[in-house]
């Protein structure tokens, strides 16, 4: 190659050394001594953490916890995406502010206000004593909570989806006589299937991960209100570490299947808004 | 000679956007690069600015080989189709950029910074804009500012690609008119790049038609249009008419009727492509040995020119079209079906593509 | 802009075109008033019964005051040292093909994606004295867990993909020409990078700064197990209040969530209005 370029090859390879390095020094560097501890101390050990009573019990709270969370919240991102990209209303940048406002609260006040309202000093807490329902240091207050911190996420995806597909197609449909749920059902929701699924995707991942806002509401009872996050948190501070290392595993596979999943999403998404191309060369008519 | 170029190649991966061009620039000269998309006309002018590197060959500015020196060091001018104006600075710093950013040794006082910027600005006839931004101009302001900003730093030569793209109709008619004059001002070696022919035509001393990277003819307006190297020439560069004939011992032969070879043809026998341009195609009233009938499908008066459509009864020629002025038109007026012979004044024929 | 707005605006009032709105505004305003904003506002209604003086006491005892300086202090110095970063990351991420560009692409998420408790024991343990990178720097006299120091790194991991995402699709749509043009005029690459390029991407960069910031103010699980919780050096706000709420101290716990939820709110409004700017810089 004949050019001026040399020198500007070396300074671009110095640039993706350097962002190689960072990459690896704060990405895979972590995920790394995970990985490595978990298996530290033998295969068997490894499974014997990960299958003990009360780790598969933390598993089960998580699951649970995120299936009630999750469609809660893509029903509620699904139904205010629509009003917000749909409608026209006074207040509706206000709106979208306030949905966002969970993700501006440390996730300690997240769980701190619960407790302000459904613990044993709380608002309600009292009242709901007596009737012998507990919300606070109980399943109830981590669904809560967990609600609370990932409440945006499939919203926020979503508003601006629908927001530049615009109502014609909705439009469209109703004009040609389909009813209101028709149209939803076979027009809207094929258009945001792709932001759906992301916003699904990140929301699942917080939800199972979520610590500060569940550690403040649960009590951290092992076998009953511990998630596998605070589960981690436990075995660690009992100097367990490689169980602690173990059950982490699980989650940093958490953390690689949202990755995967989410880049997959996007390449989707990406491939339906850039179709390739017909190839229709501009020839010269005959 | 300003720009002289040998040999030049180029591939982008699997595409050769060109194979081994050669052209030389004269000091002064407003030269055209056209041709259509992908044949390699911009490829070629971001290698003579220095913003892509050559596979092979080499380029001299003003005899001053700078095939392997970078764009900062050519001292070329380059206005972008978009112009890519600086948008968080106003016009005046767009312009004095380049002056700029030299090195402290080279680079103007402020003063007389001012005083370049400014006489620049009044040589785009842009006075009072000079605190603007990019964004608050009109598309023919911006692409004043990108020439201006290309010539503050006295390029050795100026580069344009597709200044007039992104204009509206009326707008890059002027702009073309005032380029021209700017450029006899100036005198400026000066290279475009177009897709449009009347640009071309219109503007431009000689004109590089390209295809598939490679050149396809060099000329001025009336050499290219009347004497077209190629079937390809003839066809880019205006209608014309192709009609499928056949050559033998100097003879062009179509149905019975035949013509001598033009001088020069570098096609000497077979199939052939017969090209006549719709305002060289004349009209008869008697059948002759050198015209063929022709059925009339359509007529209509353009303002200036009867536009014709014929139905020649040929094999793969679904139509012929013609343009006659209205002292060439038949003294009748001419229907649908009506039958006239047609007479090719001036042709010329290439060995037939495909 | 506002003609089309009015425009739809009397074309719902006319026709309602869609079907839904009052059903979906009403479920979307229960559910946020619910989930959020009853929940939120106890913050609010705990902290008035508190009354001023006992407010302005609890906030600026001195553990409190040093929690406040540890949390926003070190969360501005990981949000500064992520806009280098990050830059680093997005520029070479988005201009440079190199094997392996796209599982990197990916990586950068990782810190949204991974609890942030794991994150805490990992960076723990790779910097911990003992650990892969605290055994070298040790010897140097460098001692990064447990520290203050540790919080920052906790809080740059955290931040880090604010910084890249902001500044990602800016990079990709600044026209590449821009820079052509500057080199062509002359200028050498730093030149063309700081004149050309940098006022461009500063707004996107200012706003990652913010949201990393944001996120960091409020980070609590990967901070706790490498910050060393020591109290007036490196315990930080929302430890705090854990640890005042699990001595009953409720009036402590919401005073000082007050404040941070005024802070984050703050910063909040700011990164809208910088996103807001931002977004009529790209229509102009």
């Amino acid at each position: 190659m004949i050019g001026p370029d040399r020198r500007y090859r070396i300074a671009r390879s110095a640039l993706i050394l350097g962002a190689l390095s960072v990459a690896g020094l704060f990405l895979v560097l972590p995920l790394l001594i995970v990985l490595s501890g978990a298996i530290a101390k033998g295969w068997s050990l490894y499974l014997a953490s990960i299958s003990e009573p009360d780790a598969l019990a933390a598993l089960r709270l998580t699951l649970t916890v995120t299936a009630i969370a999750v469609p809660l919240n893509l029903v509620f991102g699904v139904v205010a995406a629509w009003c917000i990209a749909k409608f026209e209303f006074p207040g509706r940048s206000a709106l979208i502010t306030l949905i966002d406002l969970p993700l501006a609260v440390s996730p300690v006040i997240s769980g701190l206000i619960y407790v302000l309202l459904f613990g044993a000093q709380g608002l309600l807490g009292p009242w709901l004593g007596e009737a012998g329902f507990r919300v606070i240091f109980a399943v109830p207050g981590i669904v809560l909570a967990t609600i609370f911190v990932t409440f945006p996420f499939v919203a926020r995806e979503l508003i601006p989806v629908m927001q530049a597909q615009g109502r014609d197609h909705e439009e469209a449909a109703l004009s040609l006589g389909a009813s209101g749920w028709q149209t939803f059902w076979r027009v809207t929701l094929p258009n945001i299937k792709w932001g759906l699924l992301y916003g699904v995707i990140l929301c699942n991942a917080r939800a199972m991960g979520e610590f500060g806002a569940v550690s403040v509401v649960s009590g951290h009872i092992r076998g009953k209100t511990n998630t596998l996050p605070l589960h981690v948190e436990i075995l660690y501070n009992e100097y367990q570490h490689t169980a602690a290392f173990a059950v982490a595993s699980l989650l940093v596979l958490l953390a690689l299947l949202t990755l995967v999943a989410k880049t997959w999403v996007e390449a989707r998404a990406h491939r339906d808004r850039h179709p390739d191309p017909i190839v229709q060369p501009d020839e010269e008519l005959p | 000679m300003s720009i002289e170029i040998r040999n030049l190649r180029k591939r982008f991966g699997g595409f050769t956007a060109l194979h081994g061009v050669d052209l030389d620039i004269h000091d002064g000269e407003l030269m055209a690069l056209l041709g259509p998309s992908g044949c390699g006309k911009t490829t070629l002018l971001r290698l003579i600015a220095g913003l892509e590197s050559a596979d092979a060959g080499s380029i001299h500015l003003h005899g001053r080989d700078v095939t392997a020196l970078g764009a900062r060091h050519r001292g070329v001018g380059f206005v972008f189709q978009h112009y890519a104006l600086f948008r968080h600075m106003n016009v005046f710093e767009n312009i004095a950029f380049g002056l700029r950013v030299r090195p402290r040794a080279t680079r103007p006082r402020e003063p007389e910074l001012r005083q370049k910027v400014e006489r620049v600005i009044d040589l785009v006839q842009l006075g009072g804009m000079a605190q603007r931004f990019p964004d608050q101009l009109s598309g023919g302001q911006r692409q004043r500012v990108a020439l201006a900003r290309a010539l503050i730093i006295e390029p050795n030569v100026l580069l344009l690609d597709e200044p007039f793209g992104a204009l509206d109709a009326q707008v890059r008619r002027q702009l073309r008119r005032w380029l021209r004059r700017l450029h006899d001002e100036l005198h400026v070696t000066s290279v475009f790049v177009t897709h449009d022919q009347d640009e071309a035509l219109d503007v431009a001393d000689r004109i590089v038609l390209l295809n598939h990277g490679r050149i396809e003819q060099i000329g001025n307006a009336q050499q290219l249009q009347d004497r077209p190297a190629s079937s390809f020439v003839g066809r880019f560069l205006g209608e014309i008419n192709q009609l499928p004939a056949s050559l033998a011992e100097e003879r062009i032969s179509l149905g019975d009727s035949h013509w001598p070879l033009p001088a020069g043809s570098e096609v000497k026998s077979g199939a052939v492509d017969l090209c006549v341009r719709p305002y060289d195609l004349h009209w008869t009233e008697r059948a002759g040995p050198s015209s063929f009938p022709a059925t009339v499908t359509d007529a209509r008066w353009l303002g200036g020119r009867y536009r014709v459509e014929l139905d020649p009864a040929l094999a793969g020629v679904p139509y012929v079209t013609a343009e006659w002025s209205r002292t060439q038109m038949p003294p009748r007026e001419l229907q649908a079906g009506d039958v006239v012979h047609l007479q090719p004044a001036r042709y010329a024929v290439f060995a037939r593509a495909g | 802009m506002t003609a089309t707005a009015t425009n739809s605006i009397s074309r719902w009032r006319v026709s309602g075109s869609l079907p839904g709105f009052g059903p979906s505004l009403g479920y979307t305003l229960l559910y946020l008033s619910l989930i959020v904003l009853i929940p939120l506002a106890m913050i609010l209604l705990r902290a008035s019964e508190l009354g001023l003086d006992a407010f302005i006491a609890k906030v600026s005892s001195p553990r409190a005051l040093a929690s406040l300086r540890i949390s926003f202090g070190c969360a501005l110095i990981a949000a500064a040292i992520n806009m280098p970063i990050g830059l680093l990351l997005a520029w070479v991420i988005s201009r440079y093909p190199f094997p392996g560009r796209r599982l990197v692409d990916a990586l950068i998420d990782l810190p949204i994606a991974l609890p942030t408790a794991v994150a805490g024991i990992a960076l723990t343990a790779l910097y911990a004295r003992n650990g892969w990178l605290g055994q070298w720097l040790a010897p140097l006299g460098i001692e990064l867990a447990f520290t203050p120091a540790g919080i920052v790194i906790a809080l740059v991991f955290v931040g880090l993909p604010f910084v890249v995402r902001t500044v990602q699709p800016v990079l990709q749509d600044i026209e590449h020409e821009q820079e052509e043009a500057a080199e062509s005029l002359g200028a050498t690459p730093l030149q063309t990078f700081v004149r050309v390029s940098l006022p461009t991407i500063a707004p996107a960069l200012l706003t990652g700064f913010a949201l990393a910031f944001a996120r960091g103010v409020g980070e609590y699980g990967s901070v706790i197990f490498i910050a060393g919780n020591m109290p007036m050096i490196s315990e930080i706000t929302p430890l705090l209040i854990v640890t005042q709420l699990e001595q009953y101290d409720y009036a402590g716990a919401t005073a000082l969530a007050l404040v941070m939820l005024l802070g984050s709110f703050a910063l909040l409004l700011l990164i809208n209005s910088l996103q807001a700017w931002l977004a009529h810089r790209g229509r102009r």
